[in-house]
């Protein structure tokens, strides 16, 4: 399996604590995605 | 990173920002640096191991990791207090619709990061017409 059928459909949380499905970043344009180690 | 936000979005894509602590967390990262990008938050990490990224300590505490502390010292940057997972290490990936991957960067240890531009060059693969077809 490659990673972006691994990623997309895992969930992840925004900032408001909704949920966010990774597939849907990149449904309709190419998205850098940028994995910090930690928040600050 | 975010100065390269500008050039990213002038070829159509996006930029989104992943960590692994609570949305709270990600809430307050955002209001300290004022960006204006998606953020999301994985704290279970399944959308790291995905990505293959590496988990460990050696990671963190390298002689290396030092050299790459100095040099974000003398850039004007502090880390605070660790918010997530203190050994898991980053990454960037860009994927394109359809999920072809254009560009991976798994960190080998805390400090590094991929050279912006060589980012925003990926993203020129995904604006490639399709090959023209004879006849």
């Amino acid at each position: 399996m490659g990673i972006a059928e691994e990623l997309g459909p895992i969930v992840a949380l925004d900032a408001d604590g909704s949920e966010v499905k990774l597939g849907d970043l990149w449904r309709e344009r190419p998205v850098v995605l940028v994995f910090v180690r930690h928040f600050g | 990173m975010r100065d390269a936000i500008p050039a990213i979005r002038e070829k159509g894509a996006e930029l989104a920002i992943l960590g692994n602590g609570t949305p709270a967390m990600a809430r307050e990262f955002r209001d300290e640096l004022g960006l204006d990008v998606k953020l999301l938050t994985n704290p279970g990490l399944e959308a790291y191991r995905a990505a293959g990224l590496r988990r460990d300590l050696g990671g963190v505490l390298s002689p290396r990791v030092m050299l790459h502390a100095m040099r974000a010292l003398r850039g004007g940057f502090t880390q605070k207090s660790t918010r997530g997972d203190a050994m898991q290490l980053g990454g960037v990936l860009v994927v394109a619709p359809g999920g072809k991957i254009l560009y991976r960067h798994a960190s080998r240890e805390a400090g590094d990061h991929p050279a912006p531009a060589e980012i925003v060059a990926s993203l020129d693969a995904s604006a490639e017409p399709a090959s023209p077809r004879a006849g």
